[in-house]
């Protein structure tokens, strides 16, 4: 499979000794929409700075299209783009300042996509960066990104700080930039995770610098269904279980997990059960974040995954 | 997936240079015309800038006011992150910025130098004088201060650019016009001192091999650690930013590096005052006891001579 974006035994450390990024692999496949989730201090930022070059890793590469971003030519550079979520826009320059610059700098630089994300985020293109408020700011970064066509948009915390109406234009700009031809790979981080569902077809959960589990979001959640099983006593039989079952909780004669069904018939048994009410539903992103991040320590939430 | 070479056309260099440089030049355009002004009236106008004491502060003060605020200002506007993710990259980058900020500085100490060298602002005068509006001003002649009226300011500059560019914080880039300004005090003091002991007196030939080598050390080993610097995050320069700070800042370094160099330079001078003054007494010396001997030499001559036979009268 082509990856457009991969890192390969990545470790970031940064004084005094905290591991920011411990030996991290990722792969995203070319054309794929990867959202990238964890904890804060997880290192989803750290990465994402990591792969645009703005850190230089300890150990192991990260490249982009093939290439390592702080030694890559100008014609590498101009096919990627990047919205850090700490990241000031030259503070005395105006939006439409902004768009002359970008528009020397990258060869696929759309005039008509700057104006309409203006217009429709309600952005004035002539007033300096610093008159706006934080959430204008973020929104001027996307815009400008977005209409620089590139083939790789990185994005960190786009959403955050912004209000609900606002997150919903810029998920439907990002659903446009893909849609606008050529295979465009976004990779972003966020800690909105129905934003992350609305977009994203891969995920990847970061937990204490390392990859949980990354892949398919259709894989990860129609393998699982969240369980709930009452028993008519008033308790859960002593040494009952239920195989697949991860993280279960028992409140009285209430058992509750989020069953990996390896065997289609599995839900069906468990209906069979004498004295035993079953409800199931399917698994939210909430709720696999939380079990997954929820486990003591790494190794507990790695095997889970 | 197809790699592409890391070399890039150098039209397109050339042509993202540009840009960088105008994006630069348009930053800090309004301090650097107030300079090219200022050094304009002053020079062409009143030929005040031609002396070369005038010249090293001048571009000190050039540097103070410009070096650290163009090769540090990511870092004091939290944009480093902005800019070292565009298309151009880190190398390119420097470059521009030092192509902005080092330009004005040799146009005024170079264009200064040659302005003292073929007198211009006299010849520009000259009309003046023959209207009979005013009279001539002794010609300040070039001689090794002119060559420190450009080594001085560029050592300061250089100095200040690396440190600037490669600092980590805005403190760092708050005080590195200081450094810059005192390490090349220091690096003056410290030629001259050795000249003086060398040679008997200043005469700017180590001081300035001095100035040229750190200043070409400090800008080509800042650039070469430049292109894997790190960028830093940061908030950017907000309205809470304390102006009055700064001034006070700028002031306290200003007085300072000025006396350091009043310090030096008073120093070498009056060390090669005295070394003229002890040759001038001991000339002097040799000479009363030159002039001692001969009298006395012609004393006694005068007294081993025998005098004439006096003529007598018949």
């Amino acid at each position: 499979m082509n990856h457009t974006i991969e890192t390969r035994d990545v470790t970031k450390t940064f004084r005094p000794s905290v591991v920011a990024v411990n030996g991290l692999d990722l792969a995203v496949p070319q054309g794929a929409v990867f959202g990238l989730i964890g904890r804060n201090g997880a290192g989803k930022s750290t990465c994402l700075r990591l792969l645009m070059g703005l850190l230089r890793p300890d150990r192991g590469s990260a490249r982009i299209l093939g290439h390592d971003l702080l030694n890559a030519s100008h014609e590498v550079r101009r096919r990627v783009a990047y919205v850090s979520q700490e990241q000031q826009l030259p503070w005395r320059m105006t939006p439409a300042e902004l768009a002359v610059l970008y528009a020397r700098l990258y060869s696929g630089w759309d005039e008509a996509i700057i104006r309409d994300l203006l217009k429709r985020f309600d952005l004035p293109p002539h007033r300096p960066v610093t008159t706006l408020s934080g959430g204008d700011q973020r929104r001027v970064a996307v815009a400008l990104a977005l209409a620089s066509r590139p083939e790789v948009l990185i994005l960190d915390e786009p959403a955050a700080g912004l209000d609900p109406v606002s997150r919903r234009q810029l998920i439907e700009a990002m659903v446009e930039f893909l849609g606008d031809g050529g295979e465009r790979t976004i990779l972003f981080s966020t800690h909105i995770l129905a934003d992350l569902e609305r977009v994203a077809d891969h995920v990847g959960f970061m937990d204490r610098g390392r990859m949980l589990f990354s892949g398919a979001l259709d894989n990860l959640l129609t393998g699982r269904r969240r369980i709930q099983l009452i028993f008519s006593g008033d308790r859960v039989p002593e040494g009952f279980s239920v195989p697949g079952l991860a993280h279960p909780r028992v409140e009285g004669p209430v058992l509750t997990g989020i069953l990996q069904i390896q065997d289609p018939a599995a839900l069906d048994r468990l209906r069979a059960l004498e004295g035993v009410r079953l409800r199931d539903e399917p698994v939210g992103l909430e709720d696999l974040f939380i079990e997954l991040l929820d486990q003591p320590d790494a190794e507990s939430a790695r095997s889970v995954a | 997936m197809p790699a592409l070479a890391t070399s890039d056309p150098p039209a397109d260099r050339t042509r993202l240079f540009r840009t960088l440089v105008k994006h630069e030049w348009s930053g800090s355009r309004r301090l650097q015309l107030v300079f090219f002004y200022t050094w304009i009236i002053c020079v062409w106008l009143l030929p005040v800038f031609t002396h070369p004491g005038w010249m090293i502060a001048f571009g000190i003060l050039y540097v103070i006011s410009t070096t650290a605020a163009i090769a540090g200002g990511d870092v004091l506007d939290g944009t480093e992150e902005f800019f070292f993710s565009m298309p151009p990259g880190r190398n390119l980058l420097f470059l521009s910025r030092l192509a902005v900020a080092l330009s004005p500085l040799l146009v005024f100490t170079i264009g200064g130098t040659l302005a003292a060298g073929f007198d211009l602002p006299q010849r520009l005068w000259s009309m003046f004088v023959s209207s009979g509006i005013t009279e001539p001003n002794p010609s300040v002649g070039i001689g090794f201060l002119h060559a420190f009226g450009i080594l001085i300011p560029l050592a300061a500059f250089s100095i200040t650019f690396a440190i600037a560019s490669m600092a980590g914080n805005k403190g760092m880039v708050g005080i590195s016009w200081l450094i810059g300004g005192v390490a090349a005090g220091l690096l003056v003091a410290l030629g001259l001192a050795i000249e003086n002991m060398v040679w008997g007196s200043p005469n700017g030939w180590i001081t300035s091999t001095a100035l040229i080598l750190v200043s070409t050390v400090s800008l080509s080993s800042s650039h070469a650690a430049y292109a894997r610097k790190e960028a830093v995050v940061g908030k950017g320069r907000t309205s809470t930013s304390r102006p009055l700070l700064w001034i006070i800042g700028i002031v306290v370094g200003i007085m300072i590096i000025h006396a350091l160099m009043t310090f030096f330079f008073f120093r070498s001078s009056s060390t090669s005052m005295e070394h003229e003054a002890r040759q001038m007494e001991m000339e002097l010396r040799e000479q009363h006891s030159r002039a001692e001997a001969e009298s006395r030499a012609s004393r006694m001559e005068s007294a081993t001579t025998p005098s004439p036979p006096e003529s007598s009268a018949d």
